[in-house]
This record gives structure tokens, sequence and C-alpha cells, in this order.
């Protein structure tokens, strides 16, 4: 199957997202006024410290970090679950099956399709201001190093919805799962505080783990709040994260696929 | 029809959303697992804060606790009763219709049939948090039982007006996400000292969205931060928002015109 296919496919989500642009446009304006109350919680939580410093981070630190966070979280998401929770509920994953497309990959660009509006309308225009406030001068480095952890991110992020939306195949209704791993990724990821917050060991643990790439290690990778050596580890410990899921996700596909066939006959 | 026979009504929605939970337990149970991580996640990200920092000026861990669990009970009370973004769509594709027949007030129907009864657990998880957080302050039962009533009136206040906002939403952009949004704020903004927000957003969750008025002002008021005057005050506030939103919904409703023709 050509790429064009695939292409086809992004272009008909951007299209539907588009189709729902009060809907589309108050979800951003929510999740901006989300990070917008971190920034009031953790301005009240210095202002009481009567500290410069928590564990490295300054208040306009952090300020950054979230506003980074943000930019991050438009692009991160459990789309792909919803939308095979969908296919499995309307039937049309058998449909979808049927197509001379492979269907995981069907799945990844109608989640990509859909989020590429936000990497424009949200993320780039968000780090573009952060970049101007913090007056941060990234090296090269420094940005090869963001984009990289960014990516595997994405990836990471999908094949973790991809398994989470397999599940569907067998419970059918699987929102609560799926809004279960969303808060942990967002908890042990740096979504509500830094790692650095966490007691030590938790913080090392948590650094070993797939969720610190989502948000917390491009963060500080754009913040310079973390050494060169760190940056490397993360990526060699997310991309190997990256393998192994994926690994898992192709053993489950491979049966999943299986029970589609014999429901279908 | 009269109040009992409301409640009668009501009681019985309960009952045939409970036996429709129990035929789909994997579901349920999923739902009722998620609803109490929610608490925990919470009780997670504050045990951190005061770990590394001295937490919110004023606030002690346990008070925190306690109205961040209050903030979950009074969130968790009004999905129990109306998951907002089901009802739009419920609303969209005229799946009221045969309820709406029923000699029943629109705000009972709909208060009795659109919620999440796997909400539950999420309160009761708040409910034990709060407990907890309450014996660890030595509040009295006096204090506790005054708490327990002004977040009672304060919570029906709140779902009353969600209910309103609900229909509104409706009418304006025939699509749950804001609600859904919105709720999802809410949850965030309530678990913490509405002051920390400054003057807009304190008066804003204090008469516009009053979620308040059920967290912040009660917990206020027993840990001696905010005056019984202004409590009373705010319980004023709670009466005539709950009068009003209950008014304003039937008038919304008067321009309700169903999916299903």
């Amino acid at each position: 199957m050509n790429a064009g296919s695939y292409l086809g496919i992004i272009e008909m989500n951007i299209k539907s997202s588009l189709a729902y642009k009060t809907d589309y446009l108050l979800t951003l304006f929510f999740k901006f006024l989300e990070v917008l109350f971190l920034i009031f919680i953790w301005t009240a939580i210095y202002l009481g410290t009567k500290v410069s410093s928590i564990r490295g981070f300054t208040l306009p630190d952090i300020y950054l970090y979230f506003l980074v966070v943000y930019a991050l979280r438009s692009l991160m998401n459990m789309n792909l679950s919803f939308e095979m929770e969908d296919s499995v509920l309307d039937g049309s994953i058998a449909v979808n099956y049927t197509r001379p497309m492979n269907f995981p990959l069907q799945l990844f660009f109608t989640g990509f399709g859909k989020d590429l509006l936000s990497i424009l309308l949200a993320g780039v225009p968000i780090l573009i201001v952060a970049l101007a406030i913090s007056h941060a001068t990234l090296s090269a480095f420094s940005v090869a190093a963001f984009v990289i952890e960014v990516l595997l991110a994405y990836a990471i992020v999908s094949v973790m919805s991809f398994l989470v939306g397999m599940i569907a195949l067998k419970f059918v209704y699987i929102a609560s799962l799926v809004e279960m791993t969303w808060l942990i990724i967002l908890l042990l990821g740096g979504g509500v505080m830094p790692l650095n917050f966490f007691p030590a060991t938790i913080q090392q643990v948590l650094l070993m783990l797939p969720f610190a790439i989502v948000l917390y290690v491009p963060a500080a990778t754009f913040l310079g709040m973390i050494s060169s050596s760190a940056i490397l580890f993360s990526i060699g410990i997310s991309a190997v994260w990256l393998a192994v899921l994926l690994g898992i996700a192709a053993v489950v596909w491979n049966r999943a696929r299986k029970l589609i066939a014999s429901a279908r006959g | 029809m009269g109040i009992a026979d409301s409640i009668r009504f009501y009681l019985a929605s309960q009952y045939f959303a409970w036996k429709t939970a129990i035929a789909y337990r994997v579901s349920t149970v999923l739902w009722l697992i998620y609803s109490t991580f929610s608490e925990i996640y919470t009780l997670i990200a504050i045990t951190v804060i005061y770990t590394v920092s001295s937490g919110i000026a004023g606030w002690s861990y346990y008070q925190m606790l306690l109205l961040s669990a209050a903030a979950t009970m009074v969130l968790e009370a009004i999905y129990y009763h109306i998951e907002s973004w089901t009802v739009v769509d419920r609303l969209r594709s005229g799946g009221y219709d045969s309820l709406f027949s029923k000699p029943y007030g629109l705000a009972t129907i709909m208060l009795s049939t659109s919620g999440g009864t796997t909400e539950i657990s999420g309160f009761v998880s708040g409910l034990v948090v709060f407990a907890y957080s309450a014996i660890r302050l030595h509040l009295s039962l006096e204090s506790v039982l005054v708490y327990l009533a002004i977040f009672g009136i304060g919570t029906f206040a709140l779902l009353l007006f969600v209910l309103m906002l609900t229909a509104l939403t409706y009418l304006l952009f025939k699509s749950g996400s804001f609600m859904n949004n919105l709720l999802g704020l809410l949850s965030t903004a309530s678990s913490y000292p509405l002051n920390i927000y400054g003057p807009v957003f304190a008066l804003l969750f204090t008469v516009v969205i009053p979620v308040g008025i059920a967290t912040y002002y009660p917990a206020g008021m027993i840990f001696g931060k905010i005056s019984l005057e202004a409590v009373v005050m705010v319980m004023a506030v709670s009466v005539l928002v709950g009068m009003i939103s209950y008014r304003l919904f039937y008038a919304i409703m008067k321009h309700y015109s169903s999916g299903g023709g």
C-alpha cells in the first residue's frame, strides 16, 4: 500500500477536526486554563514556602516548565484507545480491517491527523513563546535532543494507547482504563510536577520508566535543567522501552487479529 | 406529582441504574477502580507537594487533604447524578423523549436518570480521606456536622447549576465537550484554596461557577480562616444560585426540541 493512502487518512482527520471547530478550540482553551491553574497553585506553594528554589526549580522555571508541558500535552493523548473503542462499538473495525492497509498504521495516522492541528495551533506557538520568555539559547545538541525526545514520546504514547485500545476487543468499554492510563502518564511523566520533586529513590525509578520521556525529559531539556549525559541516558532508555512496547504490541495485535477474524466467521 | 412521588421515581431510577451497572460487571469494576484512583492521584500530588515544600501558606497538610477530599466528594456527587457530556448527547439524539413524557419534573427526570453509578467509589474514597483528615486534625463532631450541612447545601446548589449549564450548553453548542472540560477544570481548581487564584477567579468560583460554596468556604470556616458571617452570606448565595439555576433550567428547556422530532 502506498503512502498516499495514509496521507489521505491524515487529510480526512484534519478535515474532521476542523468540522468541530468550537469543540476543538474549547478543548485547547481548557487545556491552557488547566496549566494556568497549575501555575497559580505552584505560585502559592513557592510564596508559602518562602524559598527561591525548590529542588533546583525557581518560580520562573516552574512557569516555563508548565508552559512547555502544555505545548507537549497538545500532542500527547490517548486518542488511539478511544478510536479503537469507537470502532469496536460501531463495528467499523471489521470494515477497516478488510481495507488493503495495515490496521495499526491506519489507527496511528488517524490519531496523527487529529494531533497535527494541535501541534500547529498550540504546540509550536507555545514553544516559541516559551523560548522567547526564557531567553534560553538552545544549543544544536539541545534542539536535536528535544526533537528526538518528542518523537520518541509521541511514539511511546501512541503504542501505549494502541495497547490499551486492544483491550476493547475483549471488554468493549475501556474508557475507564484509558483515563486511568492517562492519569498515570501525567503523574509519573511530570505533568503534575517536575520529577525532581519526588523523593530521590522514586525519582531514580521514574527516570527508568517510559513515562519520563513523555513530558518531563523534553521539558527539562528545553529549559536546560538536565545534563547531556542524563539526556542521552533517557533517550537510550526510552528507545529500549519503545522497542519493548512495539514487541508487545506486535504480539498482542497478532492475537487480537485472530479474534477479529473469528468474530467475522 | 408531589415530592414523595419524585423521590420514589428517583429511587426506582437508582435501582434500575445499579441493575444495569451489575449487568456490565467488568466495565463497572473498572470504572469503580478509576474513580478511586482519581482520589489517590490527588493524595499523591498533595503528599509530594508537602514533602518538598511548606505547601500552601496557612494550610497544613491535613487541612489540604480535607479540602481536596471534599472537592472530590462534591464532583463525584455531581457526576453520580448528572454526566453532562452524555446528557448533551442524549438530548441531541432524543434519548430523553420517552422519559420526558412521564409525569415528573424535567429536573427530577434528568437528575434521576443521567448519572454515573460508578462515581460512588470516588465519593466513598473522598469520604475516607475526609474522615481520616478530620481525625488527624482533631475536628469535633460538631464541626464536621456543620461542615457537612454547608457542604450539602453547596453541593445541591452546584448540582442545579450544572444541570442548568448542561441544558444551556446543549442549546448553544450541541456538544458535551464544554461541560466535560469545565468539570475537569473545576476538579483541579476546587482541590485548592480559592484565594490562591486571585480575586477574579475566587469570585468566579463563588458566584458564577459556585464550586467554592461547597468546598472552600465551609473548610475555611472550620479552620478559622473565614468568619461565620462570610459563610452565612455564602450559604445565602448558595440558595440563591440553586433557585436561579432551577428557574433558568426550565426557561432553557422551553427551547428544547428533541432530535427525535
